[in-house]
């Protein structure tokens, strides 16, 4: 049953994926197909839970089959798309890169040993414990989102987020999961398979399997590939809403427009926090709009983007009513020390520094310090060769790291101790600490896609390959 | 398309690839093992920079054995916590960068199915019974007995008072059995309040069925009175007088 769930949302997926473009690769489809099948599915318990009506797989499964039906009337179409897809992988495969080989069975074993330890264990975590995973179970035996607990205040801090982290393991639950964490095994791969196609976009298997291997590795991403906790599903949300769009800005490609804003408009959907980064890639596209004058896109993407986000603020307040005090206090003026406690782990995250009880080095290896001396090399190559030959459009993607990190700052800046029952140092040594994850792909994809990098691999290319 | 493409006599031979077509071509494949050989080094260079922690997890253990056993063994002790420091503080920039990767190289990848094995072999003590849910929340959460128990001695629409939470936060082998939100998970469909809380929840207070007492606290919120010579230190009780005898959890030995 539970094999059915999962096959029966990568079908979902697939099916609004293909519907999109058919141009997308296997290992696009592969990610996306997950992201947007679990991601519908969460909105379809949204639905029912509107509708008042009581989850169960049956509706899921009926729901399922209208959608993919409705999406599928050029089935012969698709199936002839997958056969030359396979046709590409095969001819391709002729070629044997044994660099990207050798880079993949490392992937592959570092997965596999990620993917027993989740399994294994169930969730032991505090946050899913006390929140994500006893909302999901009880949201599947109630069939609805405001469980009996709300009544109570028993639903813990998670209550209020949005539903598509919890609404997953509600999901694999109605289907007959024992344990929910086969989901963040399928959040971890389509991570992984995303981030490596958008490097392979723009450099050549070798450099895309490496950097996938670095992404992967992260200690502390890693760590959360058998963690029930949201952070890790919200980075595999974000990588792609940020990177197709860039992607789309970059090459004009149609299809990572669409694709954009539909992981964008889950990131809103998965977590209030990324709001951060909503706004910072409507920035983005905004900045490409006042350049090229196309209002209607960015109206078009702001909208997808945010429908979620709002629907669920408007859930929250109309259906939930959970009386709640402010998240945040804007009243807060300039704080010296909170400033200055702030700045000091932040210091520590991206600079590989120790601070207190955190060390930036063990969290995130090299991924940072490896970003900062990127932009160090490729600024004084731009210093020789001009800015439009080193950086081209990807000033693009610095403006959207710098948008999103100093309105990720900010909300942690006005954020209510009172509130959280939590210290500005703890909060930064908890939320802010593993709110870093969403930062880590975008900034290992610009240190893979540099200019200095690309002439790097260019060569290891030409010389692995002799030509 | 394919026979579109097919080439007259007169055409100009097409331009081989570099890469040979064949699986097996000596050049190609010889500058990637020069490459791979290359990773290789690099990444055993990565590992075995921060190799020493590799005694670690030993070291702690014996530590932990020897600070919980009677006896003078401060000489070891301190052996022991300077080596623990030396590996510990043996933090340059460039080994720090690489110390996470070695660990979840190390005790993670390496390291995952020893421990998933060590653990069922513990769990199941000779038996080969598959493990369940239970089974592994019972090895992780030291309370779970605790909780099994209100389970099984509850009614599913009761209401439990939890101890307070000052009178264990400062010992870790009651870890959260004070917190409502961490105990509800456990023991849904009842539900549970915690002591001091009452006024922020007056609709569950008035519904108190049952107190957890652990470490001998809360007896004084019964309404009734339990001699001194029968208070057990950790048991379930329901806050009217019961007809029979008051249940009783087995669950010092392992909790205590």
């Amino acid at each position: 049953m539970l094999i059915a769930g999962i096959v029966l949302c990568y079908l979902l997926g697939c099916s609004v994926v293909m519907a999109v473009s058919r141009k997308f690769s296997l290992a696009e489809i592969t990610g996306y197909s997950f992201l947007t099948g679990i991601g519908m599915q969460t909105v379809f318990l949204f639905l029912l839970d509107i509708f008042q009506l009581h989850f169960t797989p049956f509706l899921l499964i009926s729901l399922n089959l209208v959608v993919i039906i409705a999406l599928n009337r050029k089935f012969p179409e698709t199936i002839a798309a997958f056969k030359e897809k396979l046709n590409q992988a095969r001819a391709g495969a002729s070629a044997v890169n044994y660099v990207a080989v050798f880079l993949f069975c490392i992937i592959a074993y570092l997965f596999y040993t990620i993917t027993i330890k989740n399994l294994f264990w169930p969730p032991s975590e505090g946050d899913s414990i006390t929140s994500f995973d006893k909302l999901a179970r009880v949201m599947a035996l109630e069939g609805k989102f405001k469980i009996s607990l709300f009544q109570y205040n028993l639903q813990g801090a998670a209550g209020v987020y949005p539903p598509l982290f919890h609404g997953s393991f509600t999901y694999v639950y109605l289907f007959g999961a024992e344990t929910p964490k086969i989901v963040i095994t399928f959040y971890f791969l389509s991570l992984l398979t995303l981030f490596y196609s958008f490097v392979k976009a723009y450099t050549n298997t070798t450099a895309a399997m490496l950097f996938t291997l670095v992404l992967m590795a992260t200690p502390e991403l890693y760590a959360h590939a058998a963690l029930a906790l949201g952070n890790m599903p919200t980075a595999a949300y974000i990588c792609p809403a940020v990177l197709a769009t860039y992607l789309w800005l970059d090459k004009g490609d149609e299809k990572y427009f669409w694709m954009g804003a539909i992981m964008l408009g889950f990131t809103g959907w998965i977590r209030s926090d990324a709001i951060a980064f909503i706004i910072a890639v409507i920035f983005m596209i905004a900045l490409k709009a006042l350049q090229t004058k196309d209002f209607k896109r960015l109206l078009i993407f702001g909208a997808i983007a945010l429908i979620p986000f709002v629907s669920w603020l408007l859930y929250v307040k109309l259906k939930i009513q959970v009386p709640q005090a402010s998240r945040f206090d804007l009243s807060i003026g300039y704080n010296a020390a909170r400033l200055n406690t702030m700045l000091n782990y932040t210091k520590a995250y991206l600079f590989a520094l120790p601070y207190r009880e955190v060390h930036g080095g063990q969290l995130y290896g090299v991924v940072f310090v490896g970003f900062f001396l990127a932009l160090i090399v490729n600024a004084a190559i731009a210093f020789k060769k001009g800015i439009k030959i080193v950086f081209g459009n990807q000033w693009i993607l610095l403006a959207f790291l710098m948008v999103a990190f100093s309105l990720y700052f900010s909300e942690f800046y006005v954020i209510n101790e009172d509130v959280q029952s939590s210290g500005i140092a703890s909060l930064m040594a908890s939320s802010f600490k593993r709110g870093m994850f969403y930062f880590l792909p975008i900034v290992l994809f610009f240190t893979a896609t540099c200019f200095s990098s690309k002439i790097f691999f260019d060569k290891l290319e030409k010389f692995r390959t002799g030509s | 398309m394919a026979k579109g493409k097919q080439h007259l006599p007169s055409d100009k031979p097409e331009k081989k690839p570099a890469i040979s077509s064949s699986w097996f071509s000596a050049g190609p494949f010889f500058r990637s093992f020069i490459i791979i050989l290359l990773l290789s080094v690099i990444f055993i260079g990565i590992y075995s920079l921060n190799d020493k922690r590799t005694e670690l997890p030993d070291l702690y253990n014996e530590l932990q054995t020897l600070k919980e056993r009677p006896g003078d063994h401060d000489e070891r002790i301190n052996e022991i916590e300077h080596r623990i420091n030396e590996i510990e503080t043996d933090t340059s920039f460039f080994k720090t960068l690489f110390v996470g990767y070695f660990d979840e190289i190390h005790f993670v990848a390496f390291g995952a199915q020893d421990q998933i094995d060590k653990v069922t072999a513990e769990i199941q003590k000779g038996s080969n019974a598959p493990l369940t849910r239970e089974d592994k929340l019972n090895y992780k959460v030291h309370t779970y007995r605790l909780l099994d128990f209100i389970n099984a001695n509850c009614p599913p629409n009761a209401v439990i008072l939890l101890p307070p939470t000052d009178s264990l936060i400062n010992d870790s082998r009651w870890n959260y059995v004070y917190d409502p939100g961490w105990v509800e998970y456990f023991i849904y469909p009842r539900l549970c309040i915690a002591t001091g809380k009452e006024s922020e929840n007056p609709e569950l207070a008035k519904h108190i069925t049952h107190v957890l007492i652990v470490r001998g606290i809360g007896y004084d919120r019964l309404k009734y009175d339990v001699p001194l010579d029968k208070r057990e230190k950790v048991c379930l009780l329901p806050i009217n007088k019961p007809v029979d005898v008051p249940e009783t959890t087995d669950t010092t030995q392992t909790s205590n």
